[in-house]
């Protein structure tokens, strides 16, 4: 099962294909992401902490917070930056965010700008956001930053 | 063996306290002192110990929910805490052990179903800190202090803390199964030695559908019981 939104898959395949080589964080399952990208030439793997990823392809069963993890890709996705504290990297990133204020979230990210700041980010090369609804009454946005740390 | 227990604000009275005393008096049958750390003494029979709440938080933060019980560690080699809202109605003398860090698996929720489904989410917890004992456990220490800036950002409870960060990498012990029961989730019966009452994950988590009973409201069988120890 992938969890990805179309609007997601867009920005992410947009961006990664102009690495050669991409690190995605706390992303869930996006095995065919990775097999794409790697089918591409991209190497591309991904890091996330939830047992169900040990001795999976392409995976990393790591805490890229509290573990020691090497972030040495061209570029580091970060799809869930509600849900942690600031990695460190040296570099350029996406980061992508939403205000959805789920009760597993540290901090709830309300705008590209928010993100800017939180991961100090030294340039900035584009950003944005998308929105969906989630009841009649409440919609959710998210927001992304692609720039470099 | 020392027994520690924290109250702060209204939500508890000094009888939870008094009879929580009661309760080891009656059922651990070895030397043993209990010191409350609060920030209202009031009522609290004299057997007990106390000392400020304010010397268990060198961090002016409203997250990490009971963070205090680990500087705990800080000030006493070993030790066991409780919580007020448990009942301990069975004799315990021979539980405690030597293990680094006890903690309560919450065994009576399935693991798959309640914690491993939404692990990535960051919502699951299968830990419980309410009757926690430790020896030595200066790693625990160590790590927090080294990691606190991180850990107050990203945990709003030690046990989520306990959880993710140290079950996860196989630091833990538990206590075995026959120990602590759990009233609201086992068919509101007092079973095992010790029955855990606590709610505060259903408002914390918006349980909304789950039914939880504290100490004071349950039974009035277990109230009798509870108000025994009061004596």
């Amino acid at each position: 099962m992938n969890y990805m939104s179309p609007q997601m898959r867009s920005l992410v395949y947009g961006k990664a294909t102009n690495y050669d080589s991409v690190i995605f964080l706390a992303c869930n399952e996006i095995s065919d992401l990775l097999e794409d990208l790697n089918s591409m030439g991209i190497i591309a793997s991904a890091i996330d902490y939830d047992p169900k990823f040990e001795d999976k392809k392409y995976y990393e069963c790591k805490d890229f917070i509290f573990d020691e993890v090497k972030l040495d890709a061209d570029l580091i996705v970060h799809f869930n930056c509600e849900k942690t504290f600031m990695f460190e990297t040296d570099g350029d990133v996406l980061l992508v965010g939403d205000n959805k204020k789920h009760n597993g979230d540290c901090k709830s990210i309300e705008s590209s700008e928010q993100l800017i700041e939180q991961y100090k980010l030294k340039e900035v090369y584009e950003k944005g956001d998308w929105s969906e609804r989630a009841t009649f009454l409440n919609g959710i946005s998210h927001f992304w930053v692609h720039g470099r740390m | 063996m020392k027994f520690f227990t924290l109250k702060w604000g209204d939500k508890y009275g000094p009888e939870y306290v008094n009879r929580l005393y009661g309760s080891l008096f009656q059922c651990y049958k070895k030397p043993f002192s209990l010191t409350c750390y609060t920030d209202q003494a009031d009522g609290i029979r004299e057997e007990v110990e106390l000392k400020p709440i304010s010397d268990l938080r060198p961090y002016n933060t409203d997250r990490v929910f009971t963070y205090e019980k680990l500087i705990l560690l800080e000030k006493y080699e070993s030790g066991i805490w409780l919580d007020l809202d448990i009942l301990i109605h069975q004799d315990i003398t021979d539980v405690p052990n030597e293990n680094s860090f006890t903690m309560i698996w919450n065994h009576w929720n399935n693991y798959e179903q309640r914690s491993l489904k939404w692990y990535g989410k960051g919502t699951s917890c299968h830990v419980n800190s309410s009757f926690v004992q430790w020896n030595n456990a200066e790693w625990l220490i160590k790590f927090t202090h080294d990691n606190w800036e991180k850990i107050e950002w990203t945990y709003k409870s030690l046990d989520k803390y306990m959880f993710y960060q140290h079950h996860r990498c196989g630091r833990l012990e538990y206590w075995p199964e026959d120990i602590v029961s759990n009233y609201n989730r086992e068919n509101l019966k007092l079973d095992r030695k010790i029955t855990l009452f606590n709610t505060s994950h259903i408002k914390a988590n918006n349980l909304t559908n789950e039914i939880g009973y504290e100490l004071h409201e349950s039974s009035d069988e277990v109230i009798s019981l509870w108000k025994s120890y009061e004596l």
